[in-house]
């Protein structure tokens, strides 16, 4: 009698662990099989996890690259204004390793014809290591190998969890088509809300901040570079798009305030001079776009705008605007310099109370018509 | 284990031989133990971790049910993994001894200590208490004796102050019993009750860092009356199994969050406290395991447990 229990036991244990292992692979909220069936629409809105999957299965021609600055660009005006179709391909620091690492393994797939890459300039002094293997980074997510899957298959946050947010998601439309890892919905983008991310420290008008000198860092932020000129130089026929987020003027006096500044101009120059270099590359610079970087009701923190500006910078990209050439990269450089220097000067003061704001903007005119 | 109930089933020749019975009886034990340990243990746990880290800010209610929030966590963890191993002995046909047997029905610390962790306390009594006269040469000998146990008990558990005074409150307390055999009360339940209030107490202790934070915990259990904080220590209940409709709740009917909240709250004490007085794990699968419905449920509380483990926490008695 109990030889029958034994059975019967074993019997709903595997019925009940294929039901699992099923329903998971049919729903594949990590996109680690397949795209979805039955032409649903895929739902990323789990970045670190989704990733891997998607690059691999997902069918596309382009790939929009960058860290949580990228992530509310509608990819679906790329799709439109370049022929093409875009993957979204994110790494919430914007690691430069992290993000080669998700390009290469993108370029094993296929040829890309485009990368849009939203390049961050504090990407370029980060560490050079990938850092995609952390410990809470599950390991099957990298590896096209079945064996490893159990703890995806057998996973109670996947079943329970992920995959109910899933179809939720998608009911709604919620981070779908060209809103992949758009997370802006809810989120308040106004000055009250960035001046709350950022201490100041009570620095004054006449506190004097020494600059550290670029060359502290400038074995790692070279090295960042060559890695990417290297993936540039490996694929010629792949055309790079570069564009240089407007970061707001908390970032800049952030800087300055830290005594980074001159390594943040010297990552600047180098960067953009390597990418001058190559035929295959577009470069479009935005961080000197007044009107938007000190207007703090554009950002949310230090870095993170509304959507209405990765809008604004896909649109002046598709025409051809703000690219940089070698013939207007010096004067850009000028501007991008005097800018932060009223920035740090003035116009940050207008925000802490000390003057107005409508006046001094009327100074940093001056400076950007003069240069 | 000693050695006298281990070598004689291993010689024993039918133990050598696979056997259905056995190994669905075994197999059954493993896969409750389980159960208990990731189900309940970790669903209580998160809770208790939680508040543990944040004592400053409970109230006298909410570090009341913290604290017995503790001691069900600590039994099901423990138990739990007593009958996983119970149950892998069984399988292979060796029939370890029982660890715990229903502590909760106690109606004094000395039958507590019958019921709860009961492989140390033989240990304790065979090679401490024995030696020592035991209870032969009347009790004013047999009180240091029993107090002299608890506090090699607590030294054993750990090289903290915290775990000498947990082994200091449950001597004395055995020595109170010993002392005044008749000071009871005169209802079975109210002295069950006592008890589980003196233990879940001294557990406190036991599982807090440092005495000072146990200080803290027992001022906010006797010292600032209030149960505002109930709400807040519940909004901690966050699982995979719930956290849809959480964020169903959150969006569609905020006001309906902390309804549901208690609403967990009560699921998750009522079914603790409904497994801390029912039948043990043996009685049921005797009774139950061998039913249709009693596979499907044992199977189904297999590959529940299984999906769990890829977040599940450490044993808590791996320490000890």
């Amino acid at each position: 009698m109990k030889a029958n229990a034994l059975k019967r036991l074993i019997i709903f244990i595997v019925a009940e662990l294929v039901a699992v292992a099923g329903a998971v692979w049919f729903f594949d909220p990590f996109y680690q099989y397949h795209e979805p069936f039955f032409g649903w629409e895929a739902v990323l809105n789990d970045r670190d996890n989704q990733m891997p999957g998607t690059i691999r299965n997902f069918q596309y021609d382009s790939v929009l690259a960058g860290s949580s600055v990228a992530e509310n660009f509608d990819s679906a005006f790329l799709d439109e204004a370049y022929d093409c179709r875009t993957l979204k391909v994110i790494r919430a620091s914007g690691s430069m390793a992290d993000l080669l690492y998700y390009l290469e393994m993108a370029q094993e797939e296929k040829e890309l014809e485009n990368v849009f890459w939203c390049l961050d300039l504090f990407a370029l002094n980060a560490s050079t290591e990938v850092t995609l293997y952390g410990e809470n980074t599950p390991r099957y997510l990298h590896t096209e190998s079945f064996l490893d899957d159990i703890p995806y298959l057998y996973n109670k946050e996947v079943l329970l969890e992920k995959i109910p947010f899933m179809l939720a998601y998608g009911h709604e439309g919620m981070n779908t088509g060209g809103n992949a890892y758009n997370w802006a919905r809810g989120k308040e983008f106004s000055a009250a809300r960035a001046l709350s991310a950022y201490e100041r420290q009570g620095i004054t008008k006449d506190t004097v901040i020494m600059q550290k000198d670029p060359a502290e860092n400038r074995e790692l932020i070279l090295e960042n570079i060559r890695l990417l000129e290297e993936q540039i130089s490996a694929h010629p026929k792949t055309c790079y798009y570069v564009l240089f987020p407007p970061y707001s003027m908390l970032w800049w006096d952030c800087a300055y305030v830290n005594g980074e500044l001159e390594e943040r101009f010297y990552i600047l120059e180098e960067t953009v001079s390597m990418l001058l270099r190559h035929e295959n590359v577009e470069t479009y610079f935005f961080q000197n776009q007044a009107f938007v970087v000190c207007d703090l009701d554009n950002y949310m923190d230090m870095v993170h705008y509304s959507p209405e500006i990765n809008r604004y910078m896909l649109e002046r990209m598709a025409a051809g605007e703000d690219r940089v050439t070698e013939e207007n990269w010096g004067r850009i450089m000028n501007q991008m310099r005097d800018m932060v220097e009223w920035i740090v000067r003035e116009g940050i003061y207008s925000y802490y109370g000390q003057m107005a704001m409508k006046g001094h903007m009327g100074s940093l005119n001056r400076i950007l018509a003069g240069s | 284990m000693l050695h006298d109930e281990l070598l004689p089933q291993l010689q024993k020749r039918e133990n050598r031989h696979f056997s259905a019975a056995g190994f669905y009886d075994g197999f059954t034990l493993f896969i409750l133990g389980l159960a208990k340990k990731v189900l309940l243990a970790d669903s209580l746990a998160v809770l208790v971790n939680a508040e543990f880290c944040n004592i400053e800010a409970l109230d006298s209610l909410s570090a009341w049910v913290v604290i017995f929030w503790y001691m069900m966590e600590l039994y099901f963890d423990f138990s739990g993994y007593c009958d996983m191993a119970r149950g892998i002995g069984r399988m292979f046909g060796f029939r370890l001894p029982e660890n715990f047997n229903s502590p909760f029905k106690a109606s004094s610390v000395r039958e507590f200590w019958r019921r709860w962790h009961m492989t140390l306390s033989r240990f304790l009594s065979q090679y401490i208490y024995f030696p020592l006269g035991g209870s032969r040469k009347g009790k004013a000998r047999q009180c240091p004796n029993l107090l002299a146990v608890f506090l090699v008990s607590g030294i054993w558990h750990g090289a903290n102050w915290t775990f000498v005074v947990w082994g200091l409150m449950h001597g004395l307390a055995a020595v109170f019993e010993t002392a005044f055999p008749k000071l009871r009360f005169r209802w079975e339940w109210m002295n069950r009750l006592a008890t589980a209030v003196f233990v879940t107490l001294s557990f406190s202790v036991f599982r807090s860092d440092s005495l000072e934070m146990a200080g803290l915990l027992w001022r906010k259990l006797f010292a600032e009356p209030g149960g505002a904080m109930l709400m807040g220590i519940c909004n901690t209940l966050v699982y995979p199994e719930n956290r849809v409709f959480i964020k169903f709740l959150e969006m569609k009917a905020p006001e309906l969050l902390n309804g549901f909240f208690l609403v967990c709250f009560a699921l998750l004490s009522g079914v603790s406290l409904l497994l801390l007085q029912g039948r043990k794990a043996e009685e049921w699968i005797e009774k139950r395991g061998h039913t249709l419905l009693g596979a499907f449920c044992l199977a189904t509380l297999f590959v529940w447990s299984f999906l769990s483990l890829s977040q599940v926490s450490v044993f808590l008695y791996f320490n000890f």
